[in-house]
């Protein structure tokens, strides 16, 4: 790679460090290794610059590649995702959103409120949610640029999307309730 | 499209991911339903709330630092590369003495016998020296990231290398997919110091004309100077190799450097 290809990617790959590095550092959780995933995006984004197709979405490129290399290295280092049973998730999420209903103006206003509980709503997610929560809810990505860079079908996308967003409400009723949602409405 | 119906699609539908012609039936359907369009509006609500909650900071300036000092080092030719990666390795950091490089794409395999350029100042004098006590075979792949073991004299590691005496040192990491480091102690070295630097590297063509070059009885040395580092390459043509020797500039004076690169041109 010569000197004008560096400049090429520099120019179009650091605009995206900030949102790369947010997502880094939700996804493993740990700053030190969101350090270095991050740097080892931009790395392999580097090295294979060559295989970016020009005009095509580069941020959907450069996000597919810290996707996979977060799965395929960090994955591993011991923080399997706690498995938890969704079966029963379709009446969750609809309870959740009776509870959490953002039309409700105390209750709004209350979540307002909460900030460091969000973040901690989204660590407790499983990994597989917490990947697809991000990239569609927080990075806008659709559905299928979701499943290229996961490597899941489409329907999985959607349906891993769901079940986020529903444990996402259910977490948050309960940090809302610490911060006395239940005083407030009733 | 009933209720439930409509419901089923409000992810989707604040997604951005319904076809035209079913985003206007949701939108026909909400206009008359305001149940259903309370339900919607409220997760358009929660989308938004997450993405302005979960809103990434601006990631910390070191951050961006090792990602343009480590984009410096894949651009730099290779030789400067090697070097910079000597400067950051603690075993030959300690060194302060030069260092040889050999690396060929063919004359090895997995298991093949390499042939060194010696390197000589002070501590070895012969080129047997250090075949006395060389890397005998290398793997292709190197194990990952960075390892740094001690081994007992004349022991095998299986898949990685044969030394004989002493330390080495590989790193492989994501700018490094080929082992390119191996170091090892003379018996005769001073316990802190490892005095010859091996280096094997699949990797790229030398730039040979673009640097500060002289030609030595027909050899044409190379010298650069990186990080503190004075680097002299040079191509052995009978033995098909391309040989690297490093020091710190502190250590030896450019001459002196070409001078023991014209020695071990010929051994």
């Amino acid at each position: 790679m010569n000197r004008a290809d560096k400049i090429a990617f520099e120019k179009i790959a650091f605009e995206h460090l900030d949102r790369l590095h947010g997502t880094a550092l939700k996804l493993t959780r740990n700053a030190a290794e969101a350090d270095d995933l991050v740097q080892e995006t931009y790395t392999r984004a580097f090295q294979h610059f060559g295989q970016f197709e020009q005009g095509t979405n580069f941020k959907a490129w450069i996000f597919r590649i810290l996707v996979n290399t977060y799965i395929n290295g960090y994955r591993r280092k011991g923080r399997a995702p706690a498995l938890v049973d969704f079966s029963e998730m379709e009446p969750v999420y609809e309870e959740a959103v009776q509870e959490t209903s953002f039309l409700n103006q105390p209750v709004s206003s209350l979540y307002e409120r909460l900030d460091d509980e969000v973040k901690q709503a989204l660590e407790k997610l499983p990994e597989e949610y917490r990947v697809v929560l991000l990239l569609a809810s927080v990075e806008g990505f659709s559905y299928e640029e979701i499943a290229k860079m996961v490597g899941i079908p489409i329907g999985t996308v959607m349906s891993r999307l769901f079940r986020a967003r529903a444990l996402m409400r259910r977490n948050l009723v309960e940090y809302a309730k610490e911060h006395g949602l239940e005083e407030k409405s009733k | 499209m009933n209720c439930p119906e409509i419901r089923k699609l409000v992810h989707l539908f604040t997604d951005g991911e319904l076809d035209p012609r079913a985003n206007v039936d949701v939108l026909a359907h909400l206009n008359m339903c305001p149940p259903c369009n309370e339900r919607f509006s409220d997760a358009k609500k929660f989308e938004d709330f997450l993405r302005e909650k979960l809103r990434p900071q601006p990631a910390p300036p070191a951050v961006r630092v090792r990602i343009d000092s480590q984009l410096r080092e894949l651009t730099a030719p290779w030789p400067m590369r090697v070097a910079s990666g000597l400067r950051r390795r603690p075993l030959i950091s300690m060194t302060g003495v030069a260092a040889l490089l050999v690396f060929s794409f063919l004359s090895f395999n997995g298991y093949g016998n390499l042939t060194t350029c010696p390197y000589v100042r002070d501590t070895v004098k012969f080129t047997k020296d250090i075949q006395a006590k060389r890397v005998l075979s290398l793997p292709l792949q190197g194990p990952g990231r960075e390892e740094s073991k001690k081994f007992p004299n004349g022991v095998t590691v299986p898949g990685y290398l044969q030394v004989k005496n002493g330390d080495y040192l590989t790193r492989s990491g994501p700018a490094y997919d080929i082992t390119y480091a191996q170091a090892f102690r003379m018996e005769h070295c001073p316990e802190d110091k490892a005095c010859v630097v091996l280096y094997f590297i699949s990797a790229p063509s030398l730039p040979f004309g673009e640097h500060n070059c002289k030609v030595i009885n027909g050899v044409r040395f190379c010298v650069w100077e990186h990080d503190g580092c004075r680097v002299v390459t040079w191509k052995n043509e009978k033995l098909g190799l391309y040989c690297m020797a490093i020091c710190q500039v502190t250590e030896m004076e450019n001459d002196a450097l070409l001078n023991f690169a014209n020695i071990a041109s010929t051994q």
